[in-house]
């Protein structure tokens, strides 16, 4: 959902194996367009470039009404995400909380924006608009990890604990 | 038939219509800005909102909604103005309102009905676009801060084109029509998304700031490109053709062309246009005299005597000019060397067919297309040489579900549309494999009890012995049940078509696998029927034209291969060329050159100096399409009228003038206009009878024929392979078409120079990629050419256009179907 | 009889005291109203013409004495490579400074056009520009 131009994206040699098997499982399939871009996001945590024009090839669809497909759903990601994602509510309750503060602490802590990627892969930062929790707001997600009653201070704790797990 | 009332008019339409067809059939207008009369509904902009008394409470949009009977609509009440009013409101929120800069500005639908429905204010205030704007490629200007999201350019390049460029990306309001990665257009730049456009989100750059839309005068012409016979509209301004204009009214393609069509019409002004006639003085061309330089030809001409003589025309002329440059060979000359074409671009219909029908057209039609159940596109996929045509082919693959098979010696574009079939066959052995498909038809008892009557059955069903699919699928490359599928379909196929195009870069097209063809077509019944048949479709705006107008051989006049040969051999003293340039365009450029070299007197009569004319005695400039009237006969034998749209170029005279002036200087008939020719034609070709300009008006008329049907046996032999050699075939680019778009900026914009074809596995045996430089070698002579590599090209096959001067491909073929070639980095 | 020709030299002596209304031109330049529609100017913004090349003007005037060459500028942007008025032509309607909707031309109070040549009535974009 990215809107990012061509040459940002990566170019880098992308194995197309994987993409290959899930695009056997669905060939027969009709409407298949959806679960195959969900497949290959699945095995690569985002939809490279390489793999839309080897779809675009075996389904036969126009690459750019893939590329329409993957920058209408929120779902999608054409570009690597992080190994941990940290979502911010910015939703009603939150931002009365003062979620913007912790926004900014955390593009202070990571030097990214949001719906960024930081360089090593490590975190992408999201703002969303309701995690669904008003009771512990302000709220943040770190992957299937809730945070709440978030301050600058544990913004800190976060990014440092996060920042040394393991990558694998 | 549905009856419904419309503004308190009875209006009765087909059950299918929408209530917008309903109301337009009732003369009411209901405003639009996304719906296109080609394009499936889409519903989009809001503008068409009706009342429907049955469906009260909302407003119902005009465009989507299907008529049902006793329907009452109402579509102007105070309720609708407002509402309309507020979608132009909200889209002229974010439109930029550039219209004194805006090339659409008159022509613009948005600009138009804020007009109508006086929308002088806006309630609403909001921040316009900042999009980058597009201006990578030299054809289309992209601005999508004017786009209204109306999403006719992704549909029409879906639906029609088939090329799918464009998509609607991101969502709510960062949506935007985009390409893929949001990157640059990149396409075949037919330009439909430009035509369609209904505001100026997408512009032409040719045309860009060249002149407001309602200064143009637009006249109402044919396309001088291809065969197909697509209208087209000029825009006309201080004798300059400055564009093309889209009028969807026009023809059975409704205003659609192709890249050559709509970008290719810059030749017509082209500063390299010939304006005075040259005549060789101490061995260099000189300007000269109108008077001096006919002088000089009238007497060259008539001093060679009549068997010395030659001529080859081109069949991009009138079919008023082809009648007179006959007439002036046959009767003041008196010699029959007269040709077209290479003789052999031509002899599908000129010989082909008239042995096999009984008349030297197709007995199939352009509408025939879409009213098809299996098309069968022989040896290319018919979109590279008649682009408009392939849309007529994608429109009744996608909408009419017609079965598409093509068998070609590579893939094609149409070879991607949904279950369209590709038998892909070693090169030069198509008749092989048409009598194969015949053989399985006969063999399975198939033959259509029509077929019956048709003389010469048995003597065919004899001549198949030999072709059995088995033979064939070892010859051909293609599995022995494929052949047999495919020819039970067509067999069975209750209304099938054959495309064959034809073409100076199709060698093999020629009288055999027509006759081959049309056997075929025969066999299986499928001539005489509406949907059905063959249809062999020429090269040049008017290759029809040129035959029915007798600009072939007859008696013993020799065909434009002995016209070369002769000139070798000094029997022909004087060559009078018209249009054609055969030093690039005939095969064995060497040999054409060193004949032309040869040759007492050459007279060349072309819009430019090209390579033939460099050689000429006397250069007699001619003028275009846009500078004459005429008529011209397109595939589907449409006799159409061209059209005077500015003043001769220069001191150029049109090949009108130029015959008839030759044609008095030498004793023979002269004429006062091209319209007493058309009388003279009208009397004497058949079809042409009792048909006046005034009949033909925009629409042309059809040329009846009447088929006479027998079957020529046509014997093939297998084409033999050469070691560690790559089968060269030869062809038309998507871009170009003959020699003459070459002097078009907008082809030459896309595909300014020739290249050679691919397969990825001959790509990687031979370390190629795209763009490497490659050598082609053949019989002694070399080309260089630009690598591309793709899917389409099978392997150990080549393919290279022909159009191009430099690094021509004809200094290496040699007029057979599959020319041998050595390749090397 | 006599009383006639003293009113009338009356008028004549009466005049010796009141302002002329004649003007000793070229000595004495008269006064232009300031609507005054005098000779054409193009407007200037940014040291460049404002005129986009619409072809507005040359569409609304009737006496067809507009000619513009619309231009691509190094940005895309749209300008007037050229811009003449035949003022042999002009009937001084200001309809042109009307349509324009960029405020690109206006009229002067400059009103003395004659000249030598016929050619020297083509007012080209340079010399319209000059008029400050």
């Amino acid at each position: 959902m990215s809107n990012a131009p061509a040459e940002e994206l990566q170019t880098q040699e992308i194995d197309l194996t994987a993409a290959n098997q899930v695009i056997d499982k669905f060939l027969t399939l009709p409407g298949n367009l959806m679960p195959v871009l969900q497949g290959i996001q699945e095995e690569y945590g985002y939809v490279p470039k390489p793999t839309i024009d080897l779809v675009a090839e075996r389904l036969n669809v126009y690459p750019s009404q893939i590329y329409g497909v993957l920058t209408f759903y929120a779902q999608f990601h054409l570009k690597p995400r992080g190994k941990f994602i940290i979502r911010v509510c910015v939703g009603t309750a939150c931002h009365v909380q003062g979620a913007e503060r912790i926004v900014e602490t955390f593009f202070d802590k990571l030097h990214i924006g949001h719906a960024e990627t930081t360089p090593d892969l490590r975190f992408t930062f999201e703002k969303v608009a309701c995690l669904g929790a008003c009771g512990m707001a302000p709220l943040a997600m770190v992957n299937d990890d809730t945070f709440g009653k978030m301050t600058v201070q544990k913004v800190e704790e976060i990014v440092a604990d996060y920042g040394q797990r393991p990558m694998k | 038939m549905v009856n419904l009332t419309i503004d308190d008019k009875k209006v009765t339409v087909p059950k299918d219509a929408t209530i917008y067809d309903a109301a337009k059939s009732a003369g009411i207008r209901i405003p639009i800005l996304c719906h296109d009369k080609k394009l499936h509904p889409f519903g989009g902009c809001r503008m068409c909102l009706v009342e429907v008394e049955q469906m009260k409470g909302r407003l119902i949009p005009a465009c989507t909604t299907p008529v049902t009977e006793g329907m009452i609509v109402k579509t102007t009440t105070p309720e609708i103005i407002n509402a309309r009013k507020l979608v132009l409101e909200l889209l002229l929120l974010k439109h930029p309102v550039d219209c004194p800069v805006c090339d659409a500005a008159g022509d613009c639908d948005l600009q138009n009905l804020t007009y109508e429905y006086k929308v002088n204010t806006n309630q609403f205030t909001d921040e316009k676009f900042n999009h980058k704007i597009d201006y990578e490629n030299p054809l289309i200007e992209r601005d999508m801060n004017r786009c209204i999201h109306c999403g006719k350019c992704a549909r029409i390049c879906d639906e029609i084109v088939s090329f799918g460029a464009y998509t609607f990306i991101n969502r709510g309001i960062e949506a935007k029509m985009g390409t893929e990665f949001d990157g640059p257009l990149n396409c075949e730049f037919c330009g439909s998304c430009v035509s369609v456009c209904p505001v100026g989100a997408l512009v032409s750059r040719p045309f860009k700031f060249k002149a407001r839309w309602w200064s143009l005068n637009k006249v109402k012409s044919v396309c001088s490109y291809c065969g197909t016979g697509c209208q087209l509209t000029l825009g006309v301004k201080g004798n300059k053709v400055l564009t093309t204009v889209y009028d969807e009214n026009q023809g059975f393609h409704n205003g659609q062309l192709c890249t050559r069509g709509r970008f290719g019409y810059q030749f017509v002004n082209s500063d390299k246009r010939l304006s005075t006639p040259l005549v060789r003085k101490n061995g260099r061309l000189e300007p000269a005299t109108w008077d001096e330089a006919l002088a000089a030809v009238a007497e060259g001409l008539k001093s060679a005597g009549s068997d010395a003589v030659a001529g080859l025309v081109s069949p991009r002329l009138t079919n008023e000019e082809l009648y007179l440059a006959r007439k002036l060979f046959k009767d003041v000359l008196g010699s029959n060397n007269l040709d077209h074409s290479a003789g052999y671009a031509h002899s599908a219909l000129s010989h082909g067919a008239m042995e096999s029908l009984g008349f030297a057209a197709s007995p199939s039609t352009v509408t025939d297309i879409q009213k098809s159940d299996l098309l069968l596109v022989v040896k290319t996929d018919a979109y590279e040489t008649h682009p408009v045509l392939g849309f007529e082919i994608n429109l009744g693959v996608k909408r009419k579900g017609v079965d598409l098979r093509v068998i070609s010696d590579k893939k094609g574009k149409l070879s991607r549309l949904p279950k369209a079939k590709t038998y892909v066959y070693k090169p030069g052995n198509e008749i092989l494999l048409v009598n194969a498909l015949a053989k399985v038809i006969v063999d399975n008892n198939l033959t259509d009890p029509s077929a019956m009557g048709v003389a010469g059955l048995e003597e065919y069903n004899k001549s198949l012995e030999g072709y059995s699919p088995a033979q064939a699928a070892e010859v051909c490359g293609i599995a022995a049940e494929e052949i047999i599928g495919l020819a039970t379909d067509y067999a069975k196929a209750d209304k099938a078509l054959i495309l064959l195009p034809l073409g100076l870069g199709y060698p093999g097209h020629d009288k055999a696998l027509a006759q081959a063809l049309i056997n075929l077509a025969l066999v299986a019944g499928k001539i005489g029927k509406e949907g059905s048949g063959v249809l062999i479709m020429g090269e040049k705006n008017n290759s029809q034209g040129a035959v029915d107008m007798g600009v072939y051989p007859a008696g013993n006049g020799k065909g434009a291969t002995d016209i070369i040969a002769s000139c070798a051999a000094g029997a022909t003293k004087a060559l009078y060329v018209v249009g054609e340039n055969p030093v690039v365009s005939y095969p064995n450029r060497k040999k054409v050159a060193d004949a032309l070299d040869k040759v007492g007197f050459l007279v060349v009569q072309d819009l430019f100096l090209t390579e033939t004319a460099e050689k000429a005695h006397v250069v007699l400039p001619a003028c275009s399409f846009a500078e004459k009237d005429g008529t011209f006969t397109s595939v589907g034998r449409m006799v159409q009228r061209v059209r005077k749209a500015i003043k001769p170029i220069g001191a150029s005279r049109s090949d009108f003038d130029i015959l008839n002036e030759l044609s008095s200087r030498l004793g023979g008939a002269s004429f006062a206009d091209s319209s007493q020719v058309f009388v003279e034609i009208a009397r004497e070709v058949a079809g042409y009878n009792g048909l006046t300009y005034d009949k033909l008006g925009d629409e042309g008329a059809l040329v009846p024929v009447a088929v006479k049907g027998r079957f020529v046996p046509v014997a093939a032999s297998p084409v033999k392979a050469e070691a560690g050699k790559y089968a060269l075939v030869t062809g038309s680019a998507l871009y170009h078409c003959g020699t003459m778009s070459r002097f078009g900026q907008g082809p030459m914009h896309v595909c300014p120079e020739g290249y050679a074809e691919f397969s990825r596995e001959d790509a990687a045996v031979l370390k190629i990629q795209d763009n490497d430089l490659v050598k082609l070698t053949s019989a002694g002579a070399e080309i260089n050419l630009k690598a591309k590599v793709n899917m389409r090209m099978p392997k150990g096959v080549v393919f290279a256009p022909y159009h191009f001067g430099e690094e021509s491909i004809n200094n290496i073929t040699d007029g057979s179907p599959v020319t041998w070639v050595a390749v090397s980095k | 009889m006599i009383m006639p020709l003293l009113k009338g030299l009356g008028i004549t002596l009466s005049h010796l005291f009141k302002k002329p209304v004649t003007l000793q031109y070229p000595d004495e330049m008269p006064e232009v109203a300031p609507r005054f529609r005098g000779l054409h100017a193009l407007n200037i913004s940014h040291d460049k013409a404002k005129c986009v090349a619409c072809y507005l003007c040359p569409t609304v005037c009737p006496a067809k004495c507009i000619k513009v060459e619309a231009g691509e500028d190094e940005n895309h942007n749209k300008y007037a490579a050229e811009y003449e008025i035949d003022m042999l032509r002009c009937i001084f309607c200001g309809y042109c400074v009307e349509a324009c909707p960029v405020d690109a031309v206006r009229m002067t109070q400059t009103f003395e056009l004659a000249n030598y040549k016929r050619a020297d009535f083509v007012f080209t974009k340079d010399r319209l520009l000059e008029k400050k």
